[in-house]
């Protein structure tokens, strides 16, 4: 329990740092968001009123604290290219389609990852097991926004399975984004499912490895009842680290993706939002990826711990 | 005696790495079109004699571009790459040899950076910097210091107090010769295998971020550039959007069976 306290207490005192570090970088640019609001022919006047109205004028520790302050109730302020939209309301949509993507890319990925993983370690050093760690190198290799590319044209435009660039938000049509965004989902998992099944492969065949396996052997029990009763649940623990890392890069992933497919998520977004200098958004989206990538690893850790309890939580 | 089972990877990997430096070096100075010059009367051309890859959206010649391009990319990434790896080993060997406090913090900082997908972090800095091709290599070279600091680390930890450190510490050997020419061989191939891996993240990066328009600034030709300028035209003229992305697909397979060599070198 005290174990919980402090790593929860770890999870804000993060989230500050990179916060205070963000926002004190953005501060510190030249050009801040008066002048990008106004454009650059914007008299003085006009600029400092402006700057008196956003509360620029105030110093960065203060407004600072009021950022803060209004953060804790979900409230990251104004976007500055959309004037009169809140940060939240744009945040809100996307992160239903971002979400989206990410869990049917997890999903695709451990469906062929995993059989192909065992497929993999049962036919050790023959040929299916050559042929498989073959493509899952050439896989690695390919970068997911071209794999979109290649996916748009095979599927877009030759065989007519989707209309690239004609997303339908799921609020409105569910199972029409959810088809669109197979995709998508394709060109992220299939890279990241190829370091998958490798690390799934060289995880077991390494557990197999182990003294006990031979024990067991010895007693009379057969390869698979060794593997799928006792050698996949010691695998399990270095698969579940490195599923969860994936994870996150899975998140990072879609940034490009959303991008090559027209998706509208946090990825596209922060990208538009980096190019036109709307700082408001890429904090708040900034502070909610770090947000995410904590927390996955502090669940890593809490996992690490069920699943086996010789991890001590003093360690973390 | 001698005989060694040949390393296929090593070689195979070493051999595309090394046709696809050289074309992008002689790209340099020569290609068989020109790189920016705009031609009209040829626009989003398939794959022919005259152009082995075809031309682009503005009658440009994929082939010489993309060759050229992936020079840009070999410079980009090979920077950044070495930025992180001076830095990383620098700090690596201080902070494992001396450990105490100032390891505590830099090791803290560099498991946080660690935590996160680097394309994450390279846009972050991006947005601080601005956009152009210098922030580029400094925002990923800044990212790539941690995993070249962890690898020397540990191994300087590893060797400190082994036999033959002390000796050479008995013997007078100043500090910084120990650190260099006594523990640092030991990590040689780790290091190398690091490189590898590193520079291809730095590869899709570059890539990636100038896929998004945040990288490598036109005129200037960037694969990643290419394969978005490429895609509203998919359906004309696929073979723009191909050409350059079977590139980089080449040239970080070749890395990774480098990589994969070095693995097996060192098993």
């Amino acid at each position: 329990m005290n174990y919980i306290i402090r790593k929860i207490i770890t999870l804000i005192l993060t989230l500050l740092l990179i916060s205070a570090m963000t926002f004190g970088a953005f501060s510190v640019i030249p050009g801040d968001a008066s002048v990008s609001r106004l454009g650059t022919e914007a008299t003085q006047e006009q600029i400092d009123a402006l700057r008196a109205e956003m509360g620029l004028d105030r110093p960065v520790t203060e407004r600072y604290i009021s950022w803060v302050r209004g953060a804790v109730h979900g409230d990251f302020g104004e976007s500055l290219r959309y004037s009169g939209t809140t940060v939240r309301e744009l945040l809100s949509d996307r992160l239903t389609a971002t979400v989206l993507l990410a869990v049917i890319a997890l999903a695709m990925m451990f469906v062929f990852s995993v059989p192909l993983a065992l497929l993999s370690v049962h036919f050790k050093n023959h040929w299916q097991d050559t042929l498989i760690s073959q493509l899952v190198q050439l896989a690695m290799a390919v970068p997911s926004f071209f794999l979109g590319i290649l996916l748009t044209y095979f599927f877009g435009i030759a065989l007519k399975l989707f209309q690239p660039g004609k997303f339908v938000a799921p609020s409105e049509d569910f199972l029409g984004a959810v088809r669109y965004l197979v995709f998508p989902a394709m060109a992220i998992a299939l890279p990241k499912g190829a370091m998958v099944t490798r690390f799934i492969r060289n995880a077991v065949l390494g557990e197999m490895k182990k003294d006990y396996v031979r024990t067991a052997r010895s007693k009379g029990s057969s390869r698979d009842r060794i593997l799928y009763r006792h050698v996949l649940r010691n695998a399990l623990i270095p698969v579940i680290t490195f599923a969860a890392m994936i994870a996150v890069q899975i998140l990072a992933g879609s940034i490009v993706v959303e991008q090559v497919f027209s998706v509208p998520g946090v990825g596209r977004l922060l990208v538009s939002s980096i190019s036109s200098r709307d700082y408001p958004v890429v904090q708040a989206i900034v502070i909610y990826i770090t947000a995410i990538v904590v927390i996955m690893n502090f669940a890593i850790d809490l996992i690490y711990q069920l699943a086996d309890p010789r991890v001590k939580g003093d360690q973390g | 005696m001698m005989k060694m089972k040949k390393n296929w990877n090593l070689i195979i990997g070493l051999s595309i790495t090394g046709v696809i430096l050289t074309a992008a070096v002689a790209a340099q100075f020569w290609t068989p079109y020109s790189v920016t010059e705009m031609d009209a009367s040829s626009v989003n051309l398939a794959p022919s004699l005259v152009h082995l890859m075809g031309t682009d959206n503005f009658g440009r010649d994929v082939f010489s571009r993309t060759l050229n391009g992936i020079g840009i990319t070999f410079l980009t990434a090979s920077l950044a790459v070495a930025i992180g790896a001076f830095a990383g080993i620098l700090l690596g060997a201080v902070t494992g040899y001396y450990g105490g406090l100032f390891d505590e913090l830099v090791m803290g900082v560099v498991n946080m950076i660690l935590a996160f997908p680097s394309i994450l972090l390279a846009l972050i800095f991006i947005s601080f910097l601005g956009v152009g091709t210098g922030n580029l290599i400094a925002a990923l070279g800044i990212l790539y210091i941690p995993p070249f600091v962890r690898i020397v680390r540990s191994e300087m930890i590893r060797c400190r107090d082994l036999d033959f450190v002390r000796s050479a510490r008995v013997m007078g050997v100043g500090t910084g010769r120990i650190i260099y020419s006594h523990i640092l061989p030991n990590a040689l191939i780790s290091i190398l295998s690091t490189l590898t891996v590193t520079f291809n993240n730095a590869v899709l990066s570059e890539a990636g971020m100038s896929y998004l328009g945040l990288g490598v600034q036109p005129p200037v030709p960037s694969l990643g550039r290419m394969l978005s300028e490429a895609q509203p035209y998919l359906g004309i003229n696929p073979w723009y959007g191909i050409f350059p992305g079977l590139l980089i697909l080449l040239l970080i397979l070749g890395i990774a069976l480098v990589n994969e060599g070095l693995q097996r070198e060192k098993a």
